[in-house]
């Protein structure tokens, strides 16, 4: 079979943005079955989102970054609380991982070199989607995010 | 338990960069309203969308419906099992039953995709 395996962890991780969240779903490390941006500015906005994208895909484990060391502003921290709440409710385990994990998996220190890493695993799914790298006064491209939660599931499956 | 999702048409789909309606266009559908539904499976396409299908995104039909085939596999086995029965409670031991017996036998223990050898 191509895409499709029968005995793998499939994961949905996350990355909260400002106007909802960017996701990825991958079976076994090889297999992004999904990925992109998810409007949900409110709080039910986002539960809502999330719960259609859980119920959809029935994964085994929700990714998100971890609190602890994390950088991200008290609503992003909100919403990977939220996240972790409307995962319980559909016994879903909730694993968080940090940047140092995702440095240390991938080998590199920035997040362009992260995405780049990506783009060589998945050339077809996130080649074309690959930002340009950042100047340092331009703020974050959106699309980085989606590589941050693809990040994130690959993390959590390289622990299983 | 892992069970694979019921379709994985919006993967292939993303993995071509092609948009629901450019698929619905190439398929003949209406509008990407049509892929979108066959995509979270509010509905089941007809075989010969499943092949349009499987001719615009380049995979088999059973790769892209793989949780559908799951199920299909996991039915058929059960029937197996209850055909082998039968053929085994049967009195006839000529060829034909000899053969069916080992069709119907390869069908309930294997785990590969259920593929019945037809020219043989």
């Amino acid at each position: 079979m191509g895409v499709v395996g029968r005995t793998r962890w499939r994961v949905l991780s996350i990355d909260p943005t400002t106007n909802g969240f960017a996701y990825a779903i991958m079976e076994g490390s090889e297999s992004l079955i999904d990925w992109g941006r998810a409007s949900g500015k409110s709080a039910e906005g986002f539960r809502a989102r999330l719960g259609r994208l859980c119920d959809r895909y029935s994964p085994n484990i929700l990714a998100c970054e971890g609190e602890l060391g994390s950088k991200r502003g008290p609503q992003a921290r909100e919403r990977i609380v939220m996240a972790a709440d409307v995962a319980a409710t559909r016994q879903i385990a909730t694993c968080k991982v940090s940047r140092s994990d995702v440095q240390a998996l991938f080998g590199v220190k920035t997040k362009h070199e992260v995405a780049s890493s990506l783009t060589r695993h998945f050339p077809e799914e996130l080649l074309h989607r690959l930002p340009r790298m950042r100047c340092f006064d331009a703020p974050e491209d959106d699309r980085m995010n989606v590589f941050d939660a693809i990040s994130f599931a690959l993390v959590v499956l390289g622990k299983l | 338990m892992y069970e694979p999702l019921q379709n994985y048409l919006r993967t292939y789909r993303k993995r071509t960069a092609l948009s629901q309606d450019d698929v619905a266009f190439l398929i003949g559908g209406e509008a990407g309203t049509s892929v979108s539904r066959h995509e979270t499976g509010i509905r089941v396409p007809t075989l010969e969308v499943a092949l349009a299908y499987q001719v615009v995104l380049g995979e088999p039909v059973g790769d892209l419906f793989a949780g559908m085939l799951h199920g299909v596999e996991a039915t058929i086995r059960t029937r197996a099992e209850e055909l082998l029965v039968r053929l085994q409670d049967c009195k006839d031991s000529s060829c034909v039953v000899r053969k069916k017996l080992e069709i119907v036998a390869a069908l309930v223990t294997s785990d590969e995709p259920i593929t019945i050898p037809i020219w043989e």
